[in-house]
């Protein structure tokens, strides 16, 4: 898994790239703590170029949401292949997180 | 549950050692890509998930903390007269069903009341097309099936 964290004036964005799993999960509650910790209004999580989800990627996005919610930051998914969407889902996931096509929708109304 | 004995292996069987430890999954991951490819290359994701989901129950709950080895087998056989993945994940740990055991989340909570973690064995009896529990030979072990066609 690779991540890069774009701040920009308004929001922050992570790319994820490759592989959220048991292995890698706890890079992400790291480097997701820290930018929430920088974001203006919203935190947007790119999962455009993630290939594989398990749970414990699932722990670490919930981890986040709720870190998000305490901090009034506006926290939006974007960018799903459909195995990964599918998984959030099935989880329940995407009834209570913002996931959108596209960074374009993500960026609306933040 | 039983494999049909009649009809030859799809993918044959294949089995490692493993140690109940989180590094195993490069293993299991690895040997998973290996042998499902071409037209079984679509049910990778779901089967590297529910191995995940499987053997990071193993490394947390199997030994107590301590050293432990797991042994797991993975091939495509005929089930029901179906191409289906065949997993199975052995240990010899303490008794424990993760299937009957697990608390079901709460699907429709909030962000705020939602519990953090619980998710592998609902994701597993999901996608799962079957999944069963075994204690043989003071062993806990564990049977997935994922029918080929319907994913």
């Amino acid at each position: 898994m690779q991540l890069t964290v774009n701040t920009q004036e308004n929001y922050s964005e992570i790319v994820i790239a490759g592989r959220v799993d048991a292995t890698t999960a706890g890079e992400l509650d790291e480097t997701g703590a820290q930018a929430a910790a920088e974001a203006k209004n919203a935190l947007l999580l790119n999962f455009s170029a993630v290939e594989y989800i398990s749970s414990a990627g699932l722990r670490s996005v919930l981890k986040l949401a709720k870190l998000c919610q305490q901090k009034k930051l506006k926290l939006r998914c974007f960018g799903m292949q459909s195995a990964v969407f599918e998984v959030f889902k099935i989880s329940g996931f995407s009834s209570i997180l913002t996931i959108t096509d596209h960074k374009e929708a993500a960026l609306e109304h933040i | 549950m039983s494999t049909s004995n009649d009809q030859p292996a799809v993918v044959p069987l294949q089995t490692i050692e493993l140690p109940a430890k989180l590094e195993a999954l490069s293993q299991t991951n690895a040997l998973l890509a290996s042998m499902l490819t071409g037209p079984y290359e679509k049910i990778l994701f779901k089967t590297q998930l529910i191995v995940e989901e499987l053997l990071t129950n193993i490394c947390s709950y199997a030994y107590d903390g301590k050293n432990g080895s797991a042994k797991f087998a993975c091939g495509v056989v005929n089930f029901d007269g179906q191409q289906a993945v065949m997993i199975q994940l052995t240990d010899h740990g303490l008794p424990y069903d993760p299937f009957a055991n697990a608390k079901e989340p709460d699907l429709e909570a909030s962000i705020e009341e939602r519990a953090v973690g619980g998710l592998g064995i609902h994701l597993i009896k999901e996608i799962a097309s079957h999944y069963a529990y075994m204690r043989v030979d003071n062993c806990n072990q564990t049977q997935i099936i994922l029918n080929v066609g319907t994913n």
